[in-house]
């Protein structure tokens, strides 16, 4: 006979599957964001490169748009606390929160402070990269993005079997 | 059962203590109030928990937290 008792999800596995989801939302505004750049990086590029191009920038946006419906439906279940701080009440998922965090702001604020000193009409990152400044804020901000989701996935495998 | 050394400071005997016991990570950490990926990082010394934590496990066991957790010499 088939158990239909479904148990229910501790606070724990909430926070745990609030944060998974809050990568996957990070991950594809990361993919999203990178598709313009990629595309403008290539040069005469042919045609079903910018459909492929385009079909992976509207996967990433409904994928996007139905995390972000995920996010929202489970944002009920937790405190508010963690959801404006992203401070958990399970001790190893903030743990991963707040490392991920760090790391994220770190690269952001690099980025930054790079695009304020050396950019702008006259600056040398002009003839370093060939973005523009708002295409090098972006890539920063990609870069955070990939870094937040991949150092959480990271800290999230591997995990050991139970025995 | 080995000690799992991952952890540079700290040893634990959780795992030991689980089998003692026939307890599963999933059940260890449903008794204490945290996910199992907290029970199963500490156990492999990926992360070390709050007092309170340690607390708690070795209440759940029955045994003083010197028994679950003791620093390296």
């Amino acid at each position: 006979m088939i158990d239909n008792t479904k148990k229910a999800m501790s606070t724990a596995d909430i926070e745990q599957t609030f944060l998974k989801i809050n990568v996957k939302i990070s991950l594809s505004v990361a993919v999203f964001m990178a598709i313009p750049i990629f595309e403008g990086m290539l040069i005469n590029p042919p045609h079903a490169t910018g459909v492929l191009l385009g079909l992976i920038a509207f996967i990433a946006i409904v994928y996007m748009l139905v995390m972000l419906a995920k996010y929202s439906k489970l944002s009920k279940k937790i405190s508010r606390k963690s959801y404006w701080t992203m401070q958990f009440k399970d001790e190893y998922v903030d743990y991963v929160s707040g490392i991920s965090q760090r790391f994220a702001f770190q690269v952001l604020l690099l980025g930054a402070l790079m695009v304020s000193l050396l950019g702008g009409e006259d600056g040398s990152l002009k003839e370093l990269v060939p973005f523009s400044d708002l295409g090098m804020l972006q890539f920063w901000t990609i870069l955070s993005l990939v870094i937040y989701g991949g150092m959480i996935l990271y800290k999230f495998h591997g995990d050991s079997e139970d025995e | 059962m080995a000690i799992l050394k991952m952890n540079e400071e700290l040893d634990n005997h959780i795992h030991k203590l689980r089998q003692a016991h026939k307890v599963s990570q999933q059940e260890l950490a449903d008794a204490i109030g945290v996910s199992r990926k907290t029970i199963s990082t500490v156990e492999t010394g990926r992360f070390t928990p709050s007092v309170v934590i340690a607390l708690k496990i070795a209440r759940h066991f029955d045994v003083p937290v010197e028994a679950v957790f003791e620093l390296r010499e």
